[in-house]
């Protein structure tokens, strides 16, 4: 499991390497969590808008979504967890994240 | 003059921004009447690459672009080596460091690198040569090792178990290879033979002869953690955050209270408010309905952040400190210098 940020993904190449060069595991996948789609609406139309929450927030998420790319381009193309707004809890966040593996199989 | 450097101990679960908000503020402190070192005890070179310098070493290295501004990383065995010379007589010094029990020790012993990290930070505020330092501590155990080593270290090289297996005494160097010694290395010549038993004898008195000085360094080291302002980071998520209450509850064992709570990646709090009203002055129907679907995610987000940290620094009385969330964190001197630009209550802490 990884996110797609900079240590995290580092961290999970290295750990990787290791893994692979010990040869005692077989790695079956690489999920990364938390991953963010763009919004459709794009970074114009958004930059368009009237100053305010409504554009910050869309000015963060494209940003966010798009600093993300460049590190889940550096993982396997496996499968990938959606960030899950608004879930509070672990156990919350667990339910949730059985139905959408659920959904892979 | 000891007395006159300023120290700053950033700490926190891994992932938090830590290494970050450590090369910020530095920078901040930093001028041509503030000679400031940051130093990470984080293996990875996160802070070197955020910082343009690529060979960080533990002696400290100018950062280029910012006036009074060093830099420096530690090197765990190094620096084991310079804490075994500091508190051994030289020949028990040379016998340690070629120990293979010592060096698995050096390499393996979770405190190990923070003891050392601690050691290195003691002996820059005792130079005289800095008027502030950095300390961006490593991640294990949420930053606490760093904060416990001292004592976890002393107890390990004075520790009961140490003492049990040498004697209350500190015996002859040869007695523990006699039969007549402890029953455990008794039963452990027994079953390895003699001469693994002398490699652990050996280590074992030679670890026992240390501990006066570490031990009494440790308490030293402990002082100077207490008069150090220790700043919490962390981010509204479960782990993060309980980190933050471990750290609290845990850290009353040295008699060390951190002096603020600093969240990174923070929400505005009137997205939750600004999301349930409907959105003005964007024409188009379909950005109007995405960014205001947009808004309701994240001011849900923004609401969550305020619920999970309400209390945490009312609970423990220190004030919280927030860093906004921006979409590409800060990887060099020119985005690092702003990014705490704005932080309230930050340069009262500093």
């Amino acid at each position: 499991m990884t996110i797609p940020e900079e240590l995290a993904v580092l961290e999970t190449r290295e750990a990787i390497a290791h893994i692979d060069a010990t040869r005692q595991v077989m790695i079956a996948g690489v999920v990364a969590n938390r991953v963010l789609e763009p919004l459709d609406v794009s970074d114009a139309a958004i930059a368009d808008t009237p100053d305010g929450p409504p554009r910050a927030a869309g000015m963060l998420h494209n940003g966010l979504a798009e600093a993300q790319m460049i590190w889940l381009e550096a993982l396997p193309n496996d499968p990938r967890l959606p960030f899950l707004f608004g879930f509070h809890t672990p156990v919350e966040v667990a339910e949730r994240l059985a139905e959408i593996c659920e959904s892979f199989a | 003059m000891t007395h006159s450097t300023r120290t700053f101990i950033v700490t926190g679960a891994g992932g938090v921004g830590k290494t970050t908000i450590s090369a910020a503020t530095a920078i901040r402190l930093a001028g041509p009447d503030c000679r400031t070192v940051v130093m990470t005890v984080d293996p990875a070179r996160r802070l070197a690459d955020a910082l343009d310098l690529h060979s960080l070493s533990n002696d400290p290295t100018p950062v280029p672009g910012v006036t009074g501004l060093w830099a420096s990383t530690l090197d765990a065995s190094a620096s084991w080596e310079g804490v075994v010379h500091r508190y051994s007589d030289p020949e028990v010094a040379e016998r340690l460091l070629q120990n293979h029990y010592f060096r698995a020790i050096a390499d393996r012993f979770p405190a190990a690198q923070a003891f050392a990290a601690t050691e290195t930070m003691s002996m820059m505020i005792e130079s005289g040569n800095w008027d502030a330092i950095v300390v961006d501590t490593p991640p294990s155990a949420g930053g606490l090792d760093f904060f416990l080593a001292p004592s976890r270290t002393a107890d390990l090289v004075g520790g009961r178990l140490l003492h049990w297996l040498t004697g209350a005494q500190l015996p002859g160097r040869r007695f523990l290879y006699r039969f007549t010694g402890r029953p455990l290395l008794k039963i452990a010549d027994t079953v390895l033979g003699g001469a693994l038993l002398e490699d652990v004898a050996e280590f074992l008195i030679d670890l026992r002869t240390m501990h006066d000085r570490l031990s009494a360094r440790a308490a030293i080291i402990q002082q100077h953690q207490q008069r150090a302002t220790t700043v919490v980071v962390t981010t509204a998520d479960p782990a993060p955050v309980a980190e933050v209450l471990r750290f609290f509850e845990e850290l009353t064992e040295v008699s060390i209270a951190p002096a603020a709570v600093l969240l990174n990646r923070a929400l505005p709090v009137e997205w939750a408010d600004a999301a349930r009203n409907p959105i003005r002055g964007i024409p188009d129907p379909e950005v109007r309905a995405v960014l205001k679907a947009n808004l309701v995610r994240w001011g849900g987000e923004a609401r969550r952040q305020a619920t999970s940290m309400e209390g945490i620094a009312q609970r423990y009385g220190v004030p919280l400190l927030t860093v906004p969330w921006i979409s590409e964190p800060p990887t060099a001197v020119e985005s690092l210098t702003w990014m705490l630009d704005g932080v309230e209550g930050l340069d009262t802490l500093i």
